[in-house]
């Protein structure tokens, strides 16, 4: 009965598809793989649920903002009930807390008429909150075996989430295709004012949607915690955007009434083979977030131009009136979206084959008993981190041994995305610097099933065998920086805290050592806690506000560098440098000019290029089966305004010329 | 200014819209362009505004031939045009001297900064000269039909137009507000502006045009003064045949009450009784703001409203247009794009969306019972497409219309309120959804009819209450049912 065109809404994510992946098949041996075919679909799962449940949503002209933050929710409660009630209460606490969250979303959306991007926006930050409230940061541990099957098991071979995956988008589809109240959401997207008047009661159409939205989530939830075997309270953050993406990418529009949800399983897929396929050719890490949004908007670009695909291989384009207005436009500048399609095209082919040949040269550069060795590493937002893999190349060049660095943005789920990837080249030995001990656990898992030995560092893994850990003590560090406190304020006074981001077990680990430490500083009173998520910009406003309510403050303890120096900027435009002593952590280059122009008084100084070189050190001889020490606990050095040269001779002995300046 | 047109051509891939057009306008002469909807009236406005260009064919203006590559251009030589949708024209948001000034390129009132005492100043002139006195800074959408029309005027007189092109003004105007429009449009040509006027409306065309030409599949076929034409004869030469009668009014009233209304009270609406019988039309007139409209919104439970309605003997409660269908209560909304059809979906899904419980199992939507149902009704309404698969955007007016009117017929109603159901529809679909209106009453189902086309509501009722202010001001009915009486009945305050 209904024709289908190959160029039709639907399918054009489909040629997207087919573009990149030849793309990639020309750039690298190992896509086509079929273990890296089965990853790219298990890393497609999670935003794959999450977009299923968006597409209902945008088909209605609305959006919702809160999914990650659902997901997140719904995970955490998951995981506490299982731990006492077993897995199926578990899950039937999860779906109730997705499908409540979405309820309260459609009934804000339809009752009070808020837009509903708006009204996520505000649940968005609730339902966050709410869940960091709930487990007071803490991840919380899954151990049933039948719940982590959802994430970690295999039928027919098959990962369980591809199922679950298929599962929903057969169901979620006939749903949308078939049933009397996809017939009806689709007729509220498009006029909202005519489906009233045809009888259709569009506020339960619209609830419904948010409801289905919420459940879904909660489901890519299962998957993410059972994958991670730990629910985190972060998890979903971040999501919806990805999620949105893949709907765009799958034809459905953003005006409502147009859709299915083919094209936005295809659209996830598409995401999840771009960043697979950016991880196999070693893009830069700082470039692959350009890559992925330049295919995003060719992809888009395509559908709003749906005369381009068709031009591209010769179709004769529609005929009649219809468009005459569009048509004629188009005929007019026929060639422009042509070239373009196929210059992108090209550049994306050249650049594939270019990044192939200098991995060619590289692997010949070091032939026979060189090296090979996989970094996944948590974050590059942050100087630490970016010193860490410095050090780690630079001790890489000296032993000849050939690193990627992968770069995770601090996501439990783009780190455990990437260390999959990485594991099908087969590195001689992944190194790992996990976003956190449960991820770390997960990946160490499967490391072990491939054979690929696992040296981790700065977090311990939950699970698995490692080679060897590398690690400063961060509960050590923590009491350093109370003593230098205590030490700078005379031992008395008012102090506050600045903590890391809320969940992390450094951030956790510092704090401890840092309150167990005051407390043997007896004369100190300490007066606020409250976390600057690691971020210098956020502990500028946060700081601000803890002088506002406690203007006699004379000491303030920042768990890292970056949150000293952002007390710093709030204590100096109150004009308070001079009564205020600042502690901070890492030993990073500012944080160095700061201790020795006297801003701050004191750093516990964890030089990560130190770091990275000795990671690298111990990795190498792990690859080379050299026995190692499989415990190495590095302490940190406290640095003063008397030994800030001193120690700026030592690293530029270690080789870390970028540090001080 | 004269401007001719020789042998213009145009097509859409195979579609020849334009088959060799041969069309010249004097100064100060109003020709009508008449002709179904796809004859090529709007294709060929658009060739001599400048949005399209011709496939061969020669514009001359003043004797020298001229080609336009945009409209700019056109606009250059003053060549205006008021498109149908008053969305293409006017800023809703804006206030009026905003959009009087919106195509402005003078700088006349600042480059950067605007100087909106003189702006405002200077717009209060040209409206003085269309004839409304309208506060400047209100926004163009709190503004009547007519009056925005009016603005659009105001805006082509700044413009120095010497060829305007008015494609179906009058479509949401009411008779008196056409009036107003009608004066413009004379003042205009007697200051030796050219018109080219679009209309479906006949009765306008005959009074307003020195010229009336007919154009029918892309070519002209008849042309001619209103003295030598008739109304029959321009009808034919559109519809290509000889049309008996265009009111093919037949006459199925019973005795039996279906609809029994008391005491009415909604907004717009103050205390309204009638009844409805069986198989009866019963015509609803009056201007704009008489309430007319807010009756049937009130009945389709779409306006909050107290007073008793009885269905068939039972008293309903219709507080949503879910009830009201449920009863069996069907409604045409006169704005089928806004809150009629969603067009992007498909015909069937269109036609069934108000009756989908009936072809429901277990929350699934039987394809087979919905595709025999859709083929059955639009083959019945004799709507033109390709399949009942294809969008509905893509239909014509008047095919739209009766996708919508099949919806109505698809649950079986017992009453049918339409408003406006022939509006902005060539003249064959007129007839056609005349003859389901025929055969809708002699089901028995009984007929409310609201329009503000005099000619339709007059030949198609067996009966017509004139509403003005929100009452029912006369009852009519054959002999007394004339054009006229319906006229005085509901601008009696006005006539003085």
């Amino acid at each position: 009965m209904k024709k289908i065109s190959i160029f039709s809404d639907q399918l054009r994510a489909v040629w997207m598809l087919a573009l990149v992946a030849i793309a990639l098949v020309f750039a690298t041996p190992l896509f086509l793989q079929s273990s890296n075919m089965l990853n790219i679909l298990l890393t497609a799962a999670v935003v794959a649920l999450i977009a299923a449940g968006q597409t209902y949503v945008i088909i209605l002209a609305e959006i919702d903002l809160s999914v990650g933050a659902v997901l997140g929710f719904s995970a955490i409660i998951t995981a506490s009930v299982m731990s006492d009630h077993g897995p199926v209460a578990g899950l039937a606490a999860g779906l109730l807390v997705g499908a409540l969250a979405g309820a309260i979303n459609g009934l804000l959306v339809t009752k009070t008429r808020m837009p509903s991007f708006i009204a996520t926006l505000a649940t968005m930050s609730i339902f966050a909150g709410l869940t960091l409230q709930f487990s007071q940061g803490n991840p919380v541990k899954v151990t049933s075996e039948s719940f982590l099957f959802l994430g970690q098991g295999h039928l027919l071979g098959i990962p369980t989430p591809i199922w679950i995956m298929v599962g929903a988008t057969v169901l979620f589809g006939y749903i949308l295709a078939r049933t009397r109240y996809g017939r009806e959401l689709y007729a509220t997207g498009d006029n909202e004012d005519a489906a009233r008047l045809a009888g259709v009661n569009t506020a339960r159409v619209k609830i419904m949607a948010f409801m289905i939205s919420g459940v879904l989530a909660a489901v890519a939830g299962f998957i993410l915690t059972a994958r991670l075997g730990t629910a985190q309270p972060t998890a979903g953050s971040g999501l919806e955007l990805s999620a949105i993406a893949a709907v765009i990418i799958g034809g459905t529009s953003l005006a409502g009434g147009r859709g299915a949800l083919l094209g936005t399983v295809v659209g996830a897929v598409l995401l999840s083979m771009i960043d697979n396929g950016l991880n196999l050719l070693n893009v830069s890490p700082f470039l692959q977030g350009v890559v992925k949004g330049a295919v995003i908007l060719f992809a888009v670009y395509i559908d709003r131009n749906s005369g381009v695909l068709m031009r591209i291989f010769r179709q004769p384009p529609p005929s009649g009136p219809k468009t005459s207005a569009g048509s004629l436009e188009m005929g007019a500048r026929a060639r422009t979206p042509q070239i373009a399609a196929i210059t992108i095209l090209a550049l994306l082919v050249a650049g594939a084959g270019v990044t192939t040949v200098v991995r060619a040269n590289a692997e010949n550069g070091a032939v026979g008993s060189a090296k090979s060795a996989t970094l996944v590493i948590s974050t590059l937002n942050n100087p630490f981190f970016v010193s860490v893999a410095d050090g780690a190349k630079n001790e890489a060049m000296k032993l000849g041994m050939a690193l990627d660095v992968q770069n995770a943005n601090n996501n439990d789920t783009q780190s455990l995305n990437q260390a999959t990837t990485a594991l099908v080249k087969k590195p001689d030995v992944l190194v790992l610097d996990p976003t956190s001990s449960e991820a770390g656990g997960s990946i160490t898992v499967q490391a072990n099933q491939a054979n690929v030995p696992v040296v981790a560092f700065d977090r311990m893994p939950d699970q698995g065998k490692l080679a060897a850990f590398i690690g400063y003590d961060a509960v050590q560090a923590g009491r350093n920086g109370a003593k230098a406190l205590c030490d700078a304020m005379g031992g008395s006074g008012k102090a506050a805290e600045l903590q890391g981001i809320l969940g992390t077990s450094v951030a956790r680990d510092r704090s401890n050592g840092f309150q167990e430490g005051m407390k043997k500083c007896s004369g100190v009173e300490l007066v606020a806690v409250q976390s600057g998520d690691f971020d210098r910009g956020k502990s500028l406003d946060v700081t601000t506000n803890m002088l506002q309510a406690n203007p006699s403050i004379s000491g303030i303890y920042g768990a890292n560098d970056e949150m000293a120096l952002g007390a710093v900027a709030a204590v100096k435009s109150r004009g308070l440098l001079a009564s205020i002593k600042i502690v901070g952590n890492d030993g990073i280059g500012d944080a160095l000019d700061a201790v020795k122009n006297g801003e701050m008084y004191a750093t516990n100084a964890e030089s990560p290029f130190a770091l990275g070189q000795a990671v690298i050190k111990t990795s190498h001889a792990v690859a080379a089966g050299e026995t190692v020490e499989e415990s190495l606990v590095l302490q940190g050095k406290l640095v003063t305004g008397a030994s800030v040269s001193e120690f700026c001779d030592y690293l530029r002995d270690l080789g870390d010329v970028d540090t001080c300046k | 200014m004269t401007i001719s047109l020789n042998g213009i051509t145009k097509s859409f891939g195979p579609n020849h819209v334009l088959r060799g057009i041969d069309l010249s306008i004097e100064p100060g002469e109003i020709v009508s362009l008449v002709g179904e909807n796809g004859a090529g009236k709007s294709t060929l406005t658009r060739i001599i505004a400048g949005a399209y260009q011709p496939d061969s064919g020669q514009i001359m203006i003043e004797g020298a031939p001229r080609s336009y590559s945009v409209p700019q251009d056109a606009m250059a030589d003053g060549v205006q045009v008021i498109y149908q949708e008053l969305k293409n024209n006017l800023f809703p948001q804006l206030d009026v001297a905003s959009n009087i000034f919106a195509h402005d390129g003078t700088g006349e009132f600042g480059r950067f900064f605007v100087n909106k005492d003189k702006m405002h100043r200077r717009a209060a002139e040209l409206l003085a000269q269309v004839g409304i006195d309208v506060d400047t800074r209100l926004a163009v959408e709190k503004l009547s039909f007519g009056e925005q029309q009016l603005v659009q005027i105001a805006r082509c007189l700044n413009h120095s137009v010497r060829l305007l092109i008015l494609d179906e003004p009058t479509a949401a105007l009411d008779d008196r507000e056409s009036e107003m429009l009608f004066h413009q449009v004379r003042k205009l040509q007697e200051a030796g502006v050219s018109i080219i006027y679009i209309s479906h409306r006949l009765p306008e065309v005959f009074a307003l045009s020195d010229r009336i030409v007919v154009m029918r599949d892309g070519q002209v076929s008849l042309s001619g003064t209103p003295a030598e034409l008739s109304e029959k004869v321009v009808v034919a030469a559109m519809v290509g045949g000889d049309v008996e009668n265009f009111y093919p009014k037949e006459h199925h009233a019973t005795e039996r009450v279906r609809l029994d209304v008391q005491n009415l009270q909604a907004d717009g609406v103050n205390g309204v009784s009638f009844r409805v019988h069986a198989g009866e039309v019963l015509g609803i007139g009056g201007v704009m703001g008489s309430g007319k409209g807010e009756v049937l919104r009130a009945l389709f439970g779409l306006n909050d409203s107290s007073g008793a309605v009885e269905l068939d003997g039972d008293i309903v409660t219709l507080s949503s247009p879910k009830r009201a269908i449920k009863a069996g209560i069907a409604y045409l909304t006169p704005d089928r794009q806004a809150e009629g059809l969603t067009l992007a979906q498909p015909i069937s899904h269109n036609e069934s969306l108000a009756t989908l419980a009936d072809i429901t199992r277990n929350g699934v939507v039987s394809r087979k019972a919905e595709w025999e149902r859709c083929q059955e009704v639009s083959t019945r309404l004799s709507i033109k497409c390709n399949s009942i698969d294809d969008a509905v955007g893509t239909l014509s007016g008047g095919n739209q219309q009766k996708v919508l009117l099949a919806r109505c017929l698809l649950s079986n109603p017992a009453i049918l309120l339409m408003e406006e159901p022939t509006r902005g529809v060539d003249v064959g679909a007129k007839a056609e959804i005349y003859s389901i209106i025929n055969d809708v009453a002699a089901q028995g189902v009984a007929v409310v009819l609201v329009s503000s086309d005099l000619p339709e509501l007059v030949e198609m009722s067996d009966r017509v209450l004139v509403m003005r202010e929100g009452s029912i001001n006369a009852e009519l009915s054959a002999p007394a049912l004339t054009q006229q009486a319906v006229l005085e009945n509901a601008m009696e305050t006005l006539a003085r």
